[in-house]
């Protein structure tokens, strides 16, 4: 448990990769523990693993966004008329 | 025989197969309507350069249109065609070094909402929000380019494209366990970037203003 000490910041830094290895539920059953007591008892990791979380779930709904950037005519139409379907 | 409307409602496997067995061009030119885009976006978004996300599309169907005959469906044809389409990446990256430099700024992101704004939530609900998601969005894009390419293309597959691990490692051609730290790394690294563009940021101003 030392190494989750929240007085000891460069730890935290290093708790990213735990961080998403957690949301992935990757962690065994003791780190993933070990993490929850961390982030119950640091704030400042309590907030990052927010935001964290909300990064990731920004990106993720990408996944259901239709109307970004979209191929243009020109290039729809060549492709088509390299494989002859048209 | 079947018209063009029903060969759009069908699914994947049996569009292959029609492509396969038969030859059908309007079953591959329904595969390419309906992923066209999306293999669009991920090139765009691993490139970002529009001419390369169309050269990274073309390259992608022209190979799928050579090798569907030998496409088994044990992964999803999605995955299969990103999988194309991740190569045809690497390759194009190796031509073209150069890299966006359009990187996420704090005057970008004042525009978007000002120095307290919240990160946009994925569904806005009025006209103003949908303004301000959408130009979030794209500053979201933006930061993926400032992490190296071999981990932004694992973030991709899996976090914007939604491939599993087993399929992302596959398209790469590197081991699940790799693609699983090279994703956890690649969210770290953006993760770190977000906080030093816009923390970093906020924080030299507030230092400023005092």
């Amino acid at each position: 448990m030392d190494r989750f000490k929240s007085d000891e910041p460069h730890h935290c830094d290093e708790l990213l990769e735990r961080f998403s290895e957690y949301i992935d539920k990757e962690l065994d059953e003791a780190s993933a523990t070990e993490l929850e007591m961390h982030l119950d008892e640091c704030e400042a990791c309590a907030v990052k693993m927010q935001e964290f979380r909300l990064l990731l779930l920004n990106y993720r709904s990408f996944r259901l966004d239709k109307g970004g950037p979209c191929l243009s005519d020109d290039c729809r139409k060549r492709i088509r008329g390299n494989l002859h379907l048209d | 025989m079947f018209g063009n409307a029903e060969v759009e409602m069908m699914d994947d496997t049996v569009l292959v197969e029609r492509f396969k067995v038969h030859g059908d061009k309007r079953a591959f030119e329904a595969i390419l309507s309906k992923y066209e885009n999306q293999v669009y976006r991920f090139g765009y978004r691993m490139c970002g350069h529009p001419q390369d996300a169309e050269d990274i599309v073309q390259d992608t169907f022209e190979s799928a249109y050579r090798y569907l005959k030998d496409f088994r469906g044990e992964a999803s044809l999605l995955s299969w065609l990103l999988k194309i389409a991740s190569s045809a990446c690497i390759k194009k990256r190796r031509l073209r070094k150069d890299q966006p430099k359009n990187l996420l700024s704090y005057e970008a992101l004042q525009e978007v909402g000002g120095a307290e704004v919240e990160l946009a939530t994925p569904q806005a609900e009025t006209p103003a929000d949908q303004i301000v998601a959408s130009e979030m969005k794209k500053k979201l894009e933006e930061l993926l380019h400032t992490i190296p390419e071999h981990y932004r293309i694992v973030l991709v597959l899996r976090d914007i494209e939604g491939v599993s691990s087993r399929e992302a490692a596959e398209a790469l051609d590197i081991s699940e366990t790799a693609a699983k730290v090279r994703l956890h790394r690649a969210r770290a690294m953006l993760f770190k970037k977000f906080e030093e563009v816009y923390h970093g940021q906020v924080q030299e101003r507030r230092a400023t203003s005092l």
